[in-house]
């Protein structure tokens, strides 16, 4: 399997009131594609500091990060914009979107502004259809983004994250702010997105998500205290009980 | 609780209060100014006339008359003063050695033994003496040429020199100072006692000028009704003198108003905005349980902090802008300058606006719901449908679609930004306008003379023998006119122009219509039937026993259409048939038209305007410069005017225009570099989140910024053609209404720079715009993608 993405020694340090507060310590990290990574931890360990320095929202203080062969450190800001833009997808606890556009616009504009697609506006804008096709949520296309509901408004924002076809979709809490049926539909989708080839890194509170992960990191005090391998979920509820039962068992070693 | 929230919100959103102060530190200095002006402007010449002890009644008349004594008799009478004079045309003048030959009319040399009423120098200060050797003058003596303090003036009578030094130029509510009018000079009584015993037939007047201050005028118009020779002008006329300095006064408190208008329609725009993007503090609080009047209390105590500081600061601005402004239109006026209490209520105004904006704003405040903390702002419910375009079907570039989506999506916002943009652009145009009008020939049927003339002579100096001689009888009989047109007009067929001469002259009668009486100007035009000229309703004088009346001589007498009036034209009484009405500046507005061969009493005769000709072939505007310069040549006369040129000399405007046109450029500057960057950077605090957004997922700095300029642009470029279709029946509806101001008029032509105003000061607008708009979302490059998750 490819390393997508790569850090080496990765520090970040924020100064608050002239106070150094070291938020992720020497962190070593590799993500092959294909994987769906779950970083779980206590709040303020870092979680999801770590998921913006890696996804290059964020500068890194010191150490590397190569996503896809480009040391993002390296990169000037145009061409990170550039390469989130082409190659990242994110999702996020809060559905952002853009207030003016609608629901369909909101998905499509990632891919309207990138170098890299070569489709007409209304090819993309009918991908942008069969995305939302895909994810259920095909109905609400030209609907504003405060006539739907949270968790059809979240699987838009994955919509979005996917338009580009990124090599890695990076999601921040993405069930935080959903109830259990909506977060089990959302979790599916990025399953579904997984097995299709998807790299996803995830940052979680939820066990009952993690369990459908390929991976789990662990961090504490910006650093990362224990990784578990749990194999790809493709099964049905019974699995999945026993990836949770295993996971909390996991968690609770590592001091959860 | 209550201050500590307060002090935060303080602290944490210190720019935008910062803006916000600047803002109203603006609006309070324009509105504290401006008011300053609109006061010291409207209420200029009674002021004037109250500082300087103007006269009730001003009685011009021959020096052996005694009507002096007679009048100091009278009960009604208070106080008499008398100011002795003698008149001497320009050939008698030297300035610093060369000839004045930019002097026209006879001067007036006033003795300063006793002065009729207060003047004043250039600095406003009094003019309590007039040192031996020295004098002062109207401004109208200069005609613009360049003289300094104590450059020296040679007078020469009977071959006699005297040598004067020159203290500075005067100011006076009783003498019409204006360039076509007699300029005046006082001397020290001495000087002026020695030159007047060298007069013998130098000078063509000699005069005895009364001023009476009585609380009676028509028994003093009574008493000296039956002396022979004598000009009688009331308070009420001296007005008159003024209206081309409160010509440029009107238009610049115009400016003024657009200027204010625009920062408060900016100001009332930020405190809405920076309230309503406070929806997750408010709904916290409200879930919290604190009670909307807590709330609103917290806003409101806010800006009235922020508005009593900004207003305090204003106000000490407002003095020197105030001061300035006025500076620029009081060439012949002494305004009130600066009124410290004026000035403070314009500022109380401000703060009083403020405070009612802000609880106009907060209202909305009781239509927020908890919900609104956790539902940014929206609850789904009362929010209509934002998105107007389709990003798929449009093919505009990302950027360019989403500014030109965010606002069609936010109309009401946009329009309102388009509104002030209109207003500081039409602030430019129509200052353009106003310049470009008054220095052209649009309002010349204003000044009492046929709308088709080509040319003006008001020289009396000039070469031709004949015409001089004509000049020189011209006011002695009813019939001298025919003389002076036939060799005017003989003069031109000789010279390959052949053309028309008129002539027009006017007197000052007293006219009765019921109880009502009104010293009024009527006009008479030789050679011309009184229908060429403009009559807004009814027709022309067409015989002796009709006349027609401005309007506002028509509402002084209360007269209409039909009625007759009854004119005292100096000892007999004439009835007359109003036939219609006309708008002028003569005489404030205080004039009447007859028909052109109506007698006058010239005994009352008050003003002439020179020469007009009308040439046969009616050529362009360059061929009748070429006739001009060949009128010059032959006549030796310099004061041959186009149209237009006669009316930039007349009101004196172009130049005081241009320099208000410039100043008030350089305020729009400022006032929209102040619009934009608070309101972009109220744009830019609402919109951090979905900035952040747009980083996340990829969009660079420059999309970001070149989003938020080009929206502020469409804008501004919207508000261009707006002004663009607005600028011309705006500025011929403002110039009307500042016109009627000073004289009757109900309508008037305007003329405009069509490159000034439809592209140099949209360009100017939208150059500010953009250049504004681009550095203040510079600053969104301090968002950062990462900020998405954590911002409120």
């Amino acid at each position: 399997m490819n390393t997508v993405l790569q850090t080496k020694g990765l520090c970040k340090t924020y100064i608050v009131n002239k106070r150094q507060n070291n938020v992720l310590k020497n962190i070593d990290l590799t993500i092959s594609e294909g994987e769906m990574v779950a970083i779980m931890g206590p709040s303020g360990s870092g979680k999801s500091t770590l998921l913006y320095c890696v996804s290059g929202m964020d500068r890194v203080t010191a150490g590397e990060v190569i996503f896809n062969g480009k040391e993002t450190a390296k990169l000037s800001d145009k061409a990170l914009s550039q390469l989130r833009l082409d190659e990242m997808g994110f999702i996020f606890q809060q559905m952002y979107m853009m207030k003016n556009l609608s629901v369909l616009d909101n998905i499509i504009l990632p891919a309207v502004k990138s170098k890299k697609n070569t489709e007409s506006r209304k090819q993309t804008e009918e991908r942008g259809r069969q995305l939302m096709r895909r994810l259920g949520i095909d109905d609400v296309g030209d609907n504003d983004i405060n006539e739907v509901s949270g968790g059809q408004l979240q699987r838009a924002c994955i919509c979005r994250s996917m338009i580009n076809s990124p090599k890695m979709i990076f999601a921040d809490e993405p069930t935080g702010a959903l109830n259990r049926s909506s977060s089990d539909e959302v979790m599916n989708e990025l399953l579904s997105l997984n097995r299709d080839g998807t790299t996803i890194m995830c940052v979680t509170h939820d066990p009952k998500v993690a369990a459908k992960c390929s991976r789990i990191l662990y961090i504490v005090d910006g650093g990362i205290m224990g990784e578990k391998e749990m194999g790809h979920f493709d099964g049905g509820e019974k699995e999945l009980r026993d990836r949770e039962r295993e996971l909390n068992n996991w968690l609770m070693e590592q001091g959860w | 609780m209550f201050w500590r929230i307060l002090k935060k919100d303080l602290k944490r959103k210190k720019t935008m209060n910062i803006i916000l102060l600047l803002f109203v530190i603006l609006c309070s200095m324009l509105a504290a100014a401006s008011l300053n002006n609109i006061v010291a402007v409207t209420g200029g010449i009674k002021h004037f006339m109250e500082i300087s002890d103007a006269p009730d009644v001003k009685i011009s008349m021959p020096v052996d008359e005694d009507l002096d004594k007679k009048l100091i008799a009278l009960p009604e009478v208070e106080k008499v003063k008398v100011e002795e004079s003698f008149y001497l045309t320009a050939e008698h003048f030297k300035l610093n050695g060369e000839k004045h030959k930019d002097l026209i009319s006879g001067t007036a040399l006033i003795s300063g033994k006793e002065f009729g009423c207060k003047y004043f120098d250039a600095e406003n200060r009094e003019i309590t003496s007039v040192p031996a050797g020295g004098f002062y003058c109207t401004k109208n003596f200069l005609q613009g040429a360049p003289f300094e303090k104590d450059d020296i003036l040679t007078v020469t009578i009977a071959e006699e020199t005297f040598s004067l030094s020159f203290e500075g130029i005067y100011k006076t509510v009783a003498q019409d100072t204006n360039n076509s009018s007699s300029p005046y000079i006082i001397l020290n009584s001495a000087d002026w006692d020695k030159m007047n015993g060298s007069l013998e037939d130098s000078a063509f007047m000699t005069e005895k000028t009364i001023y009476v201050k009585t609380n009676d005028v028509d028994a003093v118009i009574k008493a000296a009704g039956d002396t022979e020779g004598i000009s009688v002008y009331t308070k009420d006329q001296f007005s008159s003198y003024f209206m081309y300095d409160m010509l440029t006064a009107y238009i610049l408190l115009a400016a003024c108003g657009l200027l204010v208008a625009a920062a408060f329609v900016t100001l009332r725009f930020a405190i809405g905005f920076t309230i309503s993007e406070e929806f997750r503090e408010i709904g916290v609080m409200k879930a919290v349980g604190i009670q909307n009047s807590g709330i609103r209390s917290i806003y409101i105590t806010k800006y009235a902090a922020i508005s009593l500081i900004g207003s305090v600061i204003g106000y000490v601005a407002s003095i020197p802008l105030s001061s300035y402004l006025l500076k620029s239109v009081q060439g012949s006026i002494v305004f009130s300058g600066n009124n410290t209490m004026i000035g403070i209520t314009g500022s109380a105004a401000v703060i009083v606006l403020i405070l009612l904006f802000s609880y106009g704003c907060t209202i909305g405040i009781n239509k927020m719901s908890p919900i609104d903390a956790v539902r940014s702002g929206q609850t789904g419910e009362r929010f209509g449908k934002r998105s107007v375009m389709h990003l798929g079907r449009s093919k505009l570039p990302a950027t360019g679609f989403m500014a030109l989506n965010d606002v069609l999506s936010a109309p009401k916002q946009f329009a309102i930004i388009t509104v002030v943009f209109t207003l500081c652009v039409l602030m430019m145009t129509v200052m353009s306008n106003c310049a470009v009008t008054l220095s052209s020939d649009k309002p010349i049927f204003l000044f009492g003379i046929p709308v088709e003339t080509d040319a003006s002579i008001l020289d009396n100096d000039i070469s031709n023998d004949a015409i001089k001689q004509a000049i020189g009888e011209f006011m002695t009989s009813n019939d001298s006119w025919k003389s002076l047109v036939k060799e005017t007009e003989k003069m031109l067929d000789e010279n390959g122009m052949p053309g028309k001469a008129t002539v027009t002259i006017s007197c000052l009668y007293t006219t009765v219509h019921g109880d009502k009486s009104v010293g009024i100007s009527y006009h008479v035009t030789r050679n011309t039937p009184a229908d060429k000229f403009i009559y807004d309703e009814g027709t022309a004088p067409r015989k002796p026993d009709e006349v027609a009346l401005t309007a506002a001589a028509m509402e002084k007498l209360d007269a209409r259409i039909g009625d007759r009036i009854k004119v005292n034209t100096g000892g007999a009484e004439e009835e007359l048939i109003i036939t219609g009405t006309f708008s002028t500046f003569m005489m404030g507005g205080m004039a009447a038209r007859l028909c052109e061969d109506a007698e006058l009493n010239l005994e009352k005769l008050n003003n002439h305007m020179g020469i007009q000709i009308e040439f046969d072939d009616s050529p362009d505007e360059a061929e009748i410069g070429r006739r001009i310069e060949k009128l010059k040549d032959v006549t030796g006369a310099e004061k041959i005017y186009s149209n237009a040129q006669m009316v930039e000399t007349f009101t004196e405007m172009s130049g005081t225009l241009d320099m208000i046109k410039k100043m008030m450029m350089l305020m729009t500057v400022i006032v929209t570099a102040l619009i934009v960057i608070l309101m972009e950077r109220s744009f830019i605090s609402k919109e951090k989140s979905e900035i952040a957004l747009m980083k996340a997922v990829g969009f660079q700095d420059g999309s970001v910024i070149g989003q938020h300029t080009l929206r502020f642009t469409l804008a501004a470029v919207v508000a261009s053609v707006l002004a663009s279709v607005i600028v011309l029946p705006f500025s011929k509806a403002l110039l009307t209404f500042i016109f009627a101001q000073i004289g009757s008029v109900s309508s008037t032509g305007i003329a405009f720079d069509a490159v000034e105003i439809f592209a140099v000061c949209p360009a100017i607008l939208i150059g500010v715009t953009v250049i504004g708009t681009l550095l203040t979302a510079l600053y969104t490059k301090t968002i950062k993608a990462s900020d998405t998750a954590s911002i409120e």
